[in-house]
């Protein structure tokens, strides 16, 4: 016999009652002993998840609202037997600081597994992406990203040029389309689909047509390799997981999910610069035009940030140390003819001087 | 001041207890990351409905606990709905502003006006509707709770207090809050049993003043002395049936009570939450006194029906707490 009390769910009043199991039935009795109602077994549920020291609570669905309590111990394991289901909502055994690190460690290391699983699976989820969505994405990025771009005729048709000529030696199914931004950093970038920005300062800080060549073959390199595509897969990966962490942990705890997503992102970058590096030197060796050009850029970025940070520091740097990326170059080689005439030189230089758009 | 209520002969502040375990709760946050990173954030439903059922089962009255029936699927396919509804709404907006556009310019901008007001009534709309869920799927002594009273009374309500509480530079918000309390309040249900709200917002205007004057000087901090009177005052007018209520909390302990929650979040990097979830709970039920008995056999089932999705609404807008 079980203690408890039952409260039927047609007024707020409970009664005390006995519950006795036999069979596949649970009699419930007044305290005098009267029977009052058998509940069968088929059909019974836990109201919710019991704890230790908690009262067990039943439901049945033949019962409505009713809600049967049994405060006295020993009720569930009679009862599991007949109703396996409720294992899986019973913590009645074992210890809350056990769950408490069980629980920890599994899901540090679901998720530390997920974080390291993402980038290998943006190569492959990249490759599936069908290249009309990398155009249509990397149509918006240049138009979001790039407020003024810059018009001059003659200006474009030199940059198609150099375009032109470092694509005729690669097979890739992009088709390249160059850009550049009304910008005074010294900087470009590739978008998923073949969209090339280069922006204003580059051309400026450049010495001559074979450095920008350099940067566009390395930018190609990108585009090739399908690294803007990756780095949007593996993005959206690390963002799922740490999302996840969101709608729960506080925000500071997401945004240490942010700054630990970000660190793996760079790190993953800088294997992606020293890959368009290797990728890029190969379409410059293989149209004439050589590393020379790519080399004097490197070295002349090298000398306005020199590699300050030291040591440890260095991984944070998305671009690899740029001493070694100019080593890995091998030696520097000049053009077989010249990249663009001199007066298609000045029209790049001079691009952005006409109405922009 | 108005704000002191006599607690009667038999108020207890040992009626209403937590039985929590921080622990167990974390626990129960450590399992719904997991299955939210494998569902890819779709358990989230589910999730919040497993902790409500933690926070309910283990908050006791008198000694019985309370019951969340809520299921996981009923708020997703409450948000499933909701986001049903929006993106209509949006569309539909956009499709008549490039029809009026066709005919003149100006027009164009007439649906999507008509869209912004139509949002500020679904918030209204969706935090009465979020109660009333809530409210359906609690029980106690296996009685359901509920709300009567129109999710659009109250978004009008709602919307109306708020353009005067803007057009008197935030002196009617104490007018506003009890005007919208008193329409929650006094449209809740135990069963059969109606709680009713005596509070008027001219009680509250003193201690309103004292801190409206006070912001800049106490750089906000006298908000807390105020929000700790409003809550003296919401609690000790509201009665069910022969309960009654009264709250005793100050300004002071609410301070401390904020302050250290923040240290314990900033500390742990926020994985202290289920406790400072649960000593928040603590500390709003150590100071709230009960007086009086229920008579139960007066008490019947709740005959409302019982909405069947749930908060679409609120999480479409993502205004949702636990």
């Amino acid at each position: 016999m079980f203690e408890g009390h039952l409260a039927d769910g047609v007024t707020a009043q409970r009664r005390p009652v006995r519950v006795r199991l036999s069979g596949q039935y649970l009699h419930v009795y007044d305290p005098e002993g009267k029977a009052l109602d058998t509940w069968p077994l088929k059909g019974l549920r836990l109201a919710e998840e019991v704890y230790r020291g908690q009262p067990v609570r039943l439901m049945h669905a033949d019962r409505d609202d009713a809600c049967l309590t049994v405060t006295s111990q020993g009720i569930l394991e009679p009862l599991l037997a007949h109703l396996p289901r409720v294992r899986r909502r019973l913590f009645v055994r074992g210890s809350t600081a056990g769950r408490v690190v069980f629980w920890t460690l599994a899901v540090v290391g679901l998720c530390a597994g997920l974080m390291l699983a993402v980038p290998h699976l943006a190569r492959p989820v990249a490759r599936a992406v069908p290249m009309g969505w990398e155009q249509a994405f990397g149509r918006q990025v240049v138009h979001s990203m790039v407020p003024t771009r810059c018009t001059g005729a003659a200006g474009q048709a030199a940059l198609d040029r150099i375009v032109g000529r470092l694509s005729a030696v690669q097979d890739s199914p992009y088709t390249f389309q160059v850009s550049v931004a009304d910008t005074d950093r010294v900087n470009a970038f590739a978008t998923p689909g073949g969209y090339i920005v280069v922006f204003r300062g580059l051309i400026d800080s450049a010495d001559t047509p074979d450095e920008v060549a350099g940067v566009l073959a390395h930018e190609m390199g990108h585009v090739i390799r399908r690294h803007p595509t990756q780095a949007m897969v593996r993005s959206l990966g690390f963002r799922v997981v740490a999302g996840a962490f969101m709608g729960d942990a506080s925000g500071l705890a997401s945004s240490a999910a942010d700054l630990g997503r970000s660190l793996l992102e760079l790190s993953y970058s800088r294997q992606d610069e020293a890959e368009a590096d290797r990728v890029g030197a190969g379409l410059l060796r293989r149209s004439g035009i050589g590393t020379a050009g790519l080399v004097a850029f490197f070295n002349r970025l090298r000398k306005a940030h020199p590699d300050r940070a030291p040591g440890a520091l260095r991984f944070l740097a998305s671009h690899p140390g740029l001493s070694r990326r100019i080593r890995a170059l091998g030696t520097p080689s000049t053009p077989s003819r010249p990249v663009l005439s001199p007066g298609q030189w000045q029209a790049l230089k001079q691009i952005c001087t006409g109405s922009p758009e | 001041m108005p704000t002191t209520i006599p607690t009667g002969d038999n108020a207890r502040k040992d009626r209403l207890i937590h039985h929590g375990s921080g622990g167990e709760l974390f626990v129960i946050f450590l399992v719904n990351i997991a299955l939210k990173v494998v569902t890819l954030g779709i358990y989230h439903f589910w999730a919040k409905t497993r902790i409500r059922r933690y926070l309910w089962t283990q908050a006791g009255f008198d000694g019985e606990r309370f019951e969340y029936t809520g299921l996981g699927g009923e708020l997703f396919f409450g948000f499933l709905k909701a986001m049903g509804v929006l993106i209509g709404l949006v569309l539909l907006g956009s499709i008549l502003s490039g029809v009026l556009g066709m005919i003149h310019p100006a027009l164009a901008a007439l649906p999507m006006v008509a869209l912004y007001i139509t949002f500020f009534v679904l918030v209204g709309m969706g935090i009465y509707s979020a109660r009333r869920y809530t409210l359906s799927r609690t029980r106690w002594r296996s009685i359901r709770f509920a709300q009567t009273g129109s999710p659009l009374t109250y978004a009008r309500k709602m919307i109306g207090y708020t353009l005067l509480t803007v057009f008197t530079l935030g002196l009617y918000a104490p007018f506003m809050k009890n005007r919208l309390m008193g329409y929650m309040l006094s449209n809740t249900y135990f069963g059969t049993e109606q709680v009713t709200y005596d509070g008027e917002g001219r009680d509250l205007f003193k201690p309103f003043i004292i801190a409206y004057l006070l912001t800049l000087p106490t750089l906000g901090l006298v908000w807390l002395w105020y929000k700790a009177a409003e809550w003296r005052y919401i609690a000790g007018h509201c009665r069910l049936q022969s309960l009654r209520f009264s709250c005793d909390v100050t300004g002071g302990q609410v301070f401390g009570l904020m302050f250290t929650n923040l240290l314990l979040i900033a500390f742990t990097l926020g994985l202290a939450f289920p406790w400072v979830l649960l000593r928040t709970v603590r500390f709003a039920f150590a100071h709230l006194a009960v007086a009086g008995e229920l008579d139960y056999s007066a008490i019947g089932q709740s005959p409302e029906s019982v909405p069947g999705t749930g908060e679409g609404l609120v999480q479409a807008f993502d205004m949702g707490g636990i």
